[in-house]
């Protein structure tokens, strides 16, 4: 096979319809519930004065922001299509409907002049699934014909998977261009910690359980600031197959929870292992999870105890 | 021909056009995300990533409201009151705004407002507190910047 052939195999190798149908009933299942959970933060940050706004993404050519009743009715499509997304109705039009709703409203999130990091790549992951063929399985419009393996179905999950290591690559090469190796070497993740938990202080909020830690251990500080470098940095390695990935995907999830425990900063896409999914064979999951309920269901038990 | 293979010719300029396309998408895509470290211009949803990767210096200041009580204890609001917001970032950088836009009166009247049903609190002050890690971390110094009653 040639070089430009096994590169293609690599970009889209042949997997069942129904992985990425279930990434997409996982991930749209989550974008959706996300929006109900933030939908009364939404309305508050639209009701604020004009003068905070500072439009970002896809708003950065709407110099007003947008009104109470249009973000409602935004976020009420939103969440609509999104229901429609994790069922695979008319995904043709759903699918890119939920995603291109999501970027209006994360741009909105974003431009009253703190840019959240919490959605950026939800909103990636979103994108390429709903531009892509995800509900060739298991949705409401779902052929009842099996589908065989394909590429189709595989070169989306791959430049998902491609997305969610380019993120940490380029937090890495933040932190280094910003700050340089002082970033390992000094007491930066300290200071960032310490003044998380006193931020939390001012604001009437209890800081994290292990933000003491700062005063506690502060010589451990640069040994984990290496740690999480290195690991932003080596991400590609999750490419390489899946025992990589899951070497890579356990102490970066590891890594989540540290930021959660010591600063309550809760990136959930993250934190809840939902960006690493393009990794994994999903749909076994989902499979040997669907045995077990239906070999621990009453009928079963009782058949059991029959035999 | 057979239906077969008019469907699926095996070596159909289709065939060696989607590969094509395929690793121009990829191509596409990298330097899509690649593109704001290039440019050093965060945004959405396209970032450089930049949290937690500035210098911080071990001495921090915050400004935030307390309430007052009328016989003048200090009652902790919370970041509700304060900022109308759950998200620390977003009450944060409420504030630093309404420092740097010399907006703190404007910020106190509304924070006033919300403390109404906050029981005890007569009097809003917005304050700025330094911390410095390399003392104890939880004792700030306190100065006021600016006070407001809370209507009755």
């Amino acid at each position: 096979m040639s070089m430009f052939g096994r590169l293609d195999g690599w970009l889209a190798p042949a997997v069942p319809a129904q992985r990425i149908a279930a990434i997409r009933v996982i991930i749209g299942t989550f974008s959706t519930v996300y929006l109900l959970a933030r939908f009364g933060e939404l309305r508050r940050i639209a009701d604020q004065p004009a003068t905070r706004y500072e439009p970002l993404g896809v708003l950065s050519w709407i110099d007003t922001p947008l009104s109470v009743t249009t973000v409602t009715v935004l976020l009420a499509a939103a969440i609509l299509s999104g229901v429609a997304f994790v069922l695979g109705w008319r995904f043709r039009l759903t699918g890119p409907a939920h995603a291109a709703l999501w970027l209006i409203l994360g741009s909105f999130h974003s431009s009253w002049g703190q840019l959240l990091h919490f959605e950026h790549l939800l909103v990636i992951h979103l994108s390429i699934l709903g531009l892509s063929s995800a509900a060739d399985a298991w949705g409401v419009d779902s052929s009842r014909a099996p589908t065989p393996h394909h590429g189709r179905y595989g070169f989306p999950l791959r430049l998902a998977a491609i997305a969610t290591v380019l993120t940490y690559v380029l937090a890495a090469v933040a932190k280094l261009r910003e700050t340089g190796f002082s970033w390992v070497t000094e007491s930066t993740l300290r200071n960032h910690i310490g003044y998380t938990a006193s931020r939390l202080r001012v604001l009437g909020e209890e800081p994290a359980p292990l933000a003491d830690l700062v005063d506690w251990v502060p010589w451990l500080f640069p040994w984990i600031a290496a740690g999480a470098l290195v690991l932003e940095l080596i991400a590609p390695v999750a490419l390489l197959g899946r025992r990589w990935a899951t070497a890579w995907v356990i102490p970066i999830m590891l890594m989540h929870i540290g930021i959660v425990t010591t600063m309550w900063i809760f990136f959930p896409y993250q934190t809840l292992g939902l960006a690493f999914l393009p990794f994994f064979a999903v749909e076994r999951w989902v499979e040997n999870a669907g045995r077990f309920v239906r070999f621990r269901s009453p009928s079963n038990e009782m058949s059991v105890q029959e035999a | 021909m057979p239906q077969a293979a008019r469907a699926n010719p095996p070596h159909s300029l289709q065939s060696r056009a989607r590969p094509f396309g395929r690793l121009l998408i990829t191509i596409a895509l990298v330097l899509a995300l690649v593109s704001p470290a290039l440019r050093n211009a965060d945004g959405f949803p396209l970032s450089t990533y930049p949290m937690y990767a500035g210098d911080r210096s071990p001495v921090m200041s915050f400004v935030g409201a307390r309430g007052l009580t009328p016989s003048g204890d200090v009652v902790q609001l919370s970041i509700g009151v304060q900022a109308a917001t759950d998200d620390p970032l977003i009450a944060e950088s409420r504030f630093r705004r309404a420092k740097a836009t010399d907006a703190l009166e404007l910020l106190c009247a509304e924070i006033a407002v919300r403390a109404q049903g906050s029981g005890s609190v007569a009097t809003v002050e917005l304050v700025e507190q330094v911390f410095d890690l390399r003392e104890d971390s939880a004792d700030p110094s306190v100065e006021v910047l600016t006070s407001c009653e809370v209507a009755r």
